[in-house]
């Protein structure tokens, strides 16, 4: 088994996307040299060459579905397709937020079409992989693919199980909240926003970029932060350790997501991530207790419940996790990606 | 952030300028002698040669611009900055302002030897602001994005107008921009635009320093302003390529490519890629494919049909067309699957149709049919000549087999390339032809 991948992932100024991609491919052993883009000329003959199986992670935010089907086309080894998100989902966000916010606007939402991801798969897909059950039972709503196509549900890997360890040291009390990705509606910066407006004593930072190219993204941060003084955005996140060093919490109330990478790495350093009650990111950490519905109570309460239990019950907690995250190594990934194929 | 109020907080404040420019580098002197500049000398746009630069490895074979410009002009302006980033990392700055010689400051940002409080202000936000460039002025007057301080947004990828005439920039950025930048493939503005995505790029909500060309009155803009060469050739500015899709620039581009993606990609021009005459049009192949049609002519009618199989480029096509022999002429290629000759020229598929495309438009009786040969082999009847590219080199015998129930009795089928059944007859070039009734 020698696996390639395809994407345009690279260059988009995705923070989430990254993080899981990168290391689904050390997980799979897929080095940069086996890493080619769409555009990469006469690249499916040489993966036809030299690759047993080809990993295909591009992104639906595209407006034409051309360039994956003429590399695609030529490529004769079996093809598996990491579905990360369901793009339908976010297309009806998009809707549902410009309607809740700037009813009358454009929708402005550059995706490839349901019909055109229908083709994308059944005529190239041997296997569906799907970040969480919860996202292949969203994909069997909106899209209809052949039942001879396998679809499974293989979560993305966090890194080598030795390096699975919570880092306790890490743990600290402060009123710094943190969030670090896409500052969107489906990532819940609007709930998030409207939440914190009230705790004055609370600094939120907010680290990432536009991504995924989404004007709207760009009109609530700023109604956000141009509102509410205690929450800042900081730009992209250039050193993950100043994070894990100057912050006690991180926020993260989607309202749609499907894998968040950095809830799991705040978890080994020490930072507590606060979740909303629907978020997928809870599939992997199902006992985790900081969760939260958006109301200002049960934030207040959770906050409040971090800052004053003892030291070690803290750590109790992070550490039960890391049984949970350990399941997530590159070694456990490895093996259910090579069931898989041998399958196909 | 430096101190010294006299290259504004940076260790140092580099201007690109042509040496023919004294004018422009006296003016920008006289206009800030406050400032201490250290001057670059430019690639002049007017001594380069496109191919020198690509046989030096200096320029791609295909150049992306958002709306398919391109001049040598851009070229040797994208190569002025690559020298002044170098230049800054050999001086050993851990920042540095870069200018080109043609901008304004439209507020003064030192003043009697002090810097202004307007000025200070913008300094301080930046020093809260973990940024690898930030831009002081972009070719709008405006620019939007995420607010990350009072004067500072991070803007959209491609949303913002372009501009490259006052950036600053960080030791470790300046390092990026100099490592990646050869060969060319953007202007220098559309290339620093490329990392919005990857690194913190901010700019100055209002942009505080102006290029002189990008104001309303046009006097301003003088004979070097990269755009001129569109003015000057009755093209629009921004556009190499008029309304009907003809190129402009045809000194530089082959041809053009638009977007696959609107929402991602640039208009590629190809600068140095497969064009007609590249694979066949020589002495050998010409007189070769010349005698073997001279050959035909003796056997063929005003009715008769010819197919072409694998027509790749067209250019023999095009030499079948001339020839005047046949009524109409199927050509059968599937554009699909791997081919030496694509992959040893870095040919895309896209690329194989384009040549076909300019090989045959000047003929009406061409039909081309992207299928395999089984696939349409059925639609014909009573060829004359059928004519195969063995570009795999594959075993012919299945092939000549299927095709056989179409041709007529009298007809031929000829080919290229390496053959196992006897031919009738031989060319120069290597190409055959077998008598349709030898193999009955």
């Amino acid at each position: 088994m020698k696996l390639a991948a395809v994407t345009n992932y690279t260059g988009k100024g995705l923070i989430n996307e990254l993080a899981i991609f990168k290391h689904l491919y050390n997980a799979l052993n897929i080095t940069e040299a086996d890493t080619f883009n769409f555009r990469d000329v006469n690249a499916q003959y040489y993966i036809n060459d030299n690759y047993t199986h080809l990993i295909i992670c591009y992104d639906y935010k595209v407006s034409s579905a051309q360039l994956y089907e003429e590399f695609l086309k030529e490529v004769t080894i079996p093809k598996i397709f990491i579905v990360d998100t369901i793009a339908e989902k976010h297309r009806e966000l998009n809707r549902e937020s410009i309607l809740k916010y700037t009813p009358g606007f454009p929708e402005g939402f550059s995706a490839l079409s349901k019909s055109k991801q229908n083709k994308l798969y059944n005529d190239h897909a041997d296997a569906l992989v799907f970040f969480n059950d919860n996202d292949k039972e969203l994909f069997e709503n909106y899209y209809k693919v052949s039942d001879n196509i396998l679809k499974v549900t293989i979560p993305p890997a966090l890194g080598k199980e030795e390096n699975l360890n919570v880092k306790l040291d890490g743990i600290k009390t402060n009123n710094r909240i943190v969030y670090n990705g896409i500052p969107s509606y489906a990532n819940g910066i609007d709930t998030v926003g409207n939440l914190i407006i009230k705790f004055k004593d609370y600094n939120l930072d907010i680290f990432g970029t536009h991504g995924r190219l989404d004007f709207f993204n760009e009109f609530l941060i700023n109604s956000i932060t141009s509102s509410v003084p205690h929450i800042n955005f900081r730009a992209r996140l250039k050193n993950e350790k100043l994070v894990y060093s100057n912050y006690s919490m991180y926020l993260f109330l989607p309202t749609y997501d499907t894998f968040d990478f950095f809830t799991y790495k705040c978890i080994l350093n020490g930072v507590f991530p606060i979740l909303g009650r629907n978020s997928n990111t809870l599939t992997y950490i199902k006992d985790y207790p900081f969760t939260i519905l958006p109301q200002s109570q049960n934030f207040e309460y959770t906050v409040q419940l971090i800052k004053k239990s003892k030291p070690e019950t803290l750590k109790n907690i992070l550490k039960k996790q890391e049984n949970n995250l350990k399941l997530l190594s590159n070694e456990n990934i490895l093996n259910q990606y090579t069931n898989l194929i041998n399958k196909l | 952030m430096s101190n010294k109020n006299s290259t504004l907080g940076f260790d140092k404040v580099y201007v690109i300028n042509l040496k023919r420019r004294e004018d422009r580098r006296e003016t920008l002197l006289k206009e800030n002698p406050e400032i201490d500049f250290t001057f670059i000398e430019a690639v002049d746009g007017k001594e380069v040669v496109t191919k020198e630069l690509q046989e030096k490895g200096l320029l791609d074979s295909s150049f992306y611009d958002p709306t398919g410009m391109v001049t040598t002009g851009i070229f040797a302006c994208a190569l002025s900055h690559k020298k002044a980033w170098d230049q800054a990392l050999e001086d050993g700055v851990d920042n540095a302002l870069f200018l080109e010689d043609d901008i304004y400051f439209t507020v003064p940002f030192i003043k009697n030897g002090k810097l202004t409080s307007e000025y200070i202000n913008i300094l301080n936000e930046l020093n809260n602001i973990h940024w690898d460039i930030v831009q002081y002025g972009k070719k709008s007057a405006t620019s939007a994005g995420i607010e990350v301080s009072p004067n500072f947004v991070i803007p959209r990828y491609k949303t913002n107008f372009n501009g490259a005439h006052c950036y600053g920039a960080t030791k470790n950025m300046i390092k990026t921009l100099s490592d990646k930048c050869l060969p060319v493939k953007y202007a220098a503005d559309v290339y620093i635009e490329r990392f919005y995505n990857t690194h913190n790029i901010i700019n100055l909500k209002n942009s505080l320093v102006r290029q002189k060309s990008d104001v309303v009155d046009p006097s301003n803009a003088d004979s070097d302003t990269y755009y001129n060469d569109y003015r000057e050739s009755g093209g629009k500015v921004g556009i190499s390529f008029d309304n009907k899709g003809n190129v402009i620039n045809k000194g530089i581009a082959q041809y053009i490519k638009h977007p696959k993606d609107i929402i991602d990609e640039h208009v590629q021009i190809v600068i140095d890629k497969y064009h007609f005459g590249k694979q066949k049009f020589n002495k050998n192949s010409f007189f070769g494919i010349s005698d073997m049609l001279k050959h035909l002519s003796n056997f063929s009618n005003d009715n008769s049909k010819m197919i072409e199989i694998n027509s790749h480029t067209g250019e023999s096509t095009f030499f079948f067309a001339c020839s005047g022999l046949f009524k109409n002429i199927y050509t059968i290629d599937p554009y699909t699957g791997k081919d030496e000759f694509n992959i040893s020229n870095k040919n895309t598929w896209e690329d194989i149709q384009i040549a076909y495309s300019h090989n045959t438009s000047n003929f009406d009786n061409i039909s081309h049919f992207e299928n395999k040969l089984e696939e349409v082999v059925h639609n014909f009847d009573n060829i004359f000549f059928t004519y195969i590219n063995n570009r795999k080199k594959e075993n012919l015998k299945p092939l000549i087999d299927s095709i056989l129930p179409i041709m007529s009795k009298e007809g031929y089928i000829g080919g290229y390339g390496p053959v196992e059944v006897p031919v009738s007859k031989k060319f120069s070039d290597g190409s055959w032809i077998i008598n349709i009734n030898s193999l009955y």
